[in-house]
């Protein structure tokens, strides 16, 4: 047992000092492993980076959500021209045991005009009154568009529309106009700021929107036709359950209208199967650079073993057993995948923060990942340097003898 | 030190090359038995087989057939494992061209077999210091081999043989590359171990000088042994006294 100690200890010390006097060969090997190990790391690390922005998103947004949309796959004009009726999501709470909360709106675009100036351009959303709580759309002052507000000329002013109008000099938000596709609204609320959810099948952008009773806006509206619902369902009901029931509703009341329903444990599902497609990408170019680092490292290893022919036959003469030349090699190839590794967790690290700047993910560094570098490194340096390892052991010590190596 | 187990014995020992279609005959029934302690020469022509020989007695090459018992065991049973172990507890090897590991220090060098014996690191480090001490080169433990001079270097890699303490030391040409003097204390040093260490040394030369300080003398030829049975009585009754003094002469000199 001392003995496999000893030996271990000596063989690391002058696998160092080999591998260092073959500089060239071994930064080439270095690079090639390191590029491989880099992919692995950032695979894992921005999987789990995605995984975490999702779980914060839904956390944010709650897991009791439901959307309803009009399917995208409806192929027959006749099935394109079916409506959400309105009446039909206002009786959703009451028909449907399980939505306890249910909100919808018309979406239309169009720039704003206060006190003379644009004071932006986006969509002009016509909205329930349930919308706000539904979207979770945080009221900041003023309030939130009701269902008694029918047809009035009212609207909600998101976030940076409000502050835009600050700038062109309103203090007071509420009661001031704001003219929308060439209709005079009176503000009578404002919004926080709201981050957008991703992971929704449905854009909101409430802070560059403006909402108007979706009463009023049917009126003005050339095309109003009602695109989403996001509903809320009773907490801790299966998923499954809460889409067969909306599903079910709505076929009852319109059989040629085809929706989708989508639960956050469904998204949440959706989101995770495209990161597997995500991971899937990352880990074929993670494994082929591997190869193609591994081969690399083979065959250092193999001109190593090649160059010190008479170096093995000494230690052979000297006592080495078959084991111990193949074990000197093969932790030589470890010291080499493991540098490379270290490396490569580096730049794999790197990448990472670069994807969550242009993602806007909040990085953060995977221990997984790390661990996961430093074991395929580790599994790299044996596999690929078993052959050569091997071919050392079986080299005959009178042929190394003699030859000049 | 001595031990009756020490002692080594080849019975019609057969070697044969096949390359292709060339079959060589190196070695054709060698029968040779190696008393403990003794200090034995062996000289040949060039390519008559010396290096084989010594390398069957090392047991780093096998015999085509024969027998041949080292430490009591007859080496043909014994599996790779077994004969490294052997190798490094019983031999040590010192080469013409002295094959020191170019990147290793000379006290790396002289523990390296140590390290295969799985002994510590203090320990292999107070071992590989005293050897340099007896080869007088406690002076040059952190000089790399190119930095060491050739009578250095195969002082160094006598210290390696030895530093194991074993009962055999093969030398193959050990002065083969080295000038007359430097070739002088080698033999003198290899002389010195044999009388102070009690371990047996098997010397290849082509130098009859040589030979000539060796207890016995043997001469391959056509693959056998022919041992030169006069000359060694003669020097055996002459040379004990000798080689305390002319040692010591050695060493006030050079
Ligand atoms: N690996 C080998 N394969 C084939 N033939 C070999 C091999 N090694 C040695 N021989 C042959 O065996 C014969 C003896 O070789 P050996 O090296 O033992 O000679 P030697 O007496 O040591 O010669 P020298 O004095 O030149 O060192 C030579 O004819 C050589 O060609
Ligand atoms: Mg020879």
């Amino acid at each position: 047992m001392f003995r496999i100690v000893s030996i271990a200890r000596a063989n690391s010390r002058e696998a160092l000092s080999s591998l260092r006097a073959a500089r060239l060969r071994t930064i080439l090997g270095l690079i090639g492993i390191s590029v491989g190990i880099s992919s692995v790391i950032a695979m894992i690390s921005v999987g789990e980076i995605a995984k975490q922005q999702a779980r914060k998103q839904f956390e944010s947004m709650g897991t009791n959500i439901v959307v309803v949309r009009k399917s995208h796959s409806i192929s027959t004009s006749e099935g394109r021209e079916q409506q959400i009726q309105l009446s039909d999501v206002m009786n959703m709470t009451q028909s449907i045991p399980s939505i306890t909360d249910a909100g919808t709106r018309i979406s239309g675009y169009g720039g704003f005009v206060h006190a003379g100036t644009e004071v932006g351009e986006g969509s002009i959303q016509g909205v329930t009154q349930s919308f706000a709580s539904v979207a979770k759309l945080p009221v900041r002052s003023g309030r939130f568009i009701s269902d008694l507000d029918i047809n009035r000329l009212f609207c909600v002013v998101g976030y940076d529309i409000a502050l835009a109008m600050r700038e062109a000099g309103t203090f007071e938000i509420e009661g001031s106009l704001i003219e929308l596709e060439g209709n005079l609204f009176t503000v009578i609320g404002s919004l926080g700021p709201v981050s957008e959810n991703y992971a929704l099948p449905v854009n909101i952008d409430a802070n560059r929107s403006v909402f108007v009773p979706i009463s009023t806006s049917s009126r003005l509206n050339s095309k109003p036709e009602i695109d989403v619902i996001i509903a809320r369902s009773r907490k801790d009901l299966n998923y499954e359950l809460v889409t067969e029931e909306v599903t079910n509703y709505f076929r009852s009341r319109n059989p040629d209208l085809v929706l989708d329903v989508f639960s956050a444990q469904q998204l949440i599902k959706q989101m995770e199967a495209q990161m597997q497609t995500f991971t899937l990408l990352l880990a074929t170019v993670g494994s082929i650079s591997l190869i193609v680092g591994g081969v690399g490292i083979m065959n250092i290893m193999l001109v190593s073993v090649a160059e010190r022919r008479r170096e093995i036959a000494i230690r052979r003469a000297l006592g080495a057993r078959r084991g111990d030349i193949q074990s000197q090699f093969l932790i030589e190839s470890v010291i080499l995948t493991m540098a490379g590794g270290l490396l490569g967790i580096g730049i794999g690290l790197a990448a990472t923060y670069v994807i969550c700047q242009f993602t806007g993910w909040d990085y953060l560094v995977s221990p997984i990942s790390v661990v996961s570098g430093l074991v395929t490194a580790t599994f790299a340096g044996l596999f690929f340097g078993y052959q050569p390892a091997r071919q050392a052991a079986r080299l005959d010590p009178i042929v190394g003898l003699q030859s000049g190596g | 030190m001595k031990d009756s187990r020490d002692k080594l014995e080849l019975v019609d020992i057969y070697k044969t090359y096949r390359v292709g279609p060339v079959t060589t005959q190196v070695l054709c029934g060698i029968n040779l038995e190696v008393a403990a302690g003794d200090l034995v020469s062996i000289m040949g022509a060039s390519g008559s087989g010396k290096t084989t020989l010594m390398n069957t007695i090392g047991l780093l090459d096998h015999p085509t057939s024969g027998a041949y018992i080292f430490q009591g065991q007859n080496t043909a049973k014994l599996k790779d494992k077994q004969l490294s172990t052997l190798r490094g507890r019983h031999v040590g090897f010192v080469f013409q061209s002295f094959h020191l590991l170019p990147l290793l220090t000379a006290l790396e060098n002289v523990a390296l077999p140590l390290v295969y014996q799985g002994e510590s690191r203090s320990q292999m480090k107070r071992r590989a210091l005293e050897e340099l001490e007896k080869v007088s080169m406690s002076d040059r433990v952190n000089h790399r081999p190119d930095q060491l001079s050739g009578g250095q270097k195969q002082r160094v890699a006598i210290a390696r043989a030895l530093v194991v303490q074993p009962s055999l030391l093969l030398a193959d040409e050990p002065t083969g590359a080295l000038d007359p003097d430097t070739a002088n204390d080698v033999i003198v040093l290899l002389k010195k171990m044999n009388a102070e260490q009690g371990v047996t040394i098997l010397i290849i030369t082509h130098d009859p000088a040589v030979a000539r300080q060796c207890k016995r003398q043997l001469q391959i030829d056509n693959g056998q042994l022919i041992e030169n049975h006069v000359k060694a009585a003669i020097d055996r009754e002459s040379f004990v006294p000798d080689v305390g003094a002319d040692y010591f002469a050695q060493v006030t000199t050079g």
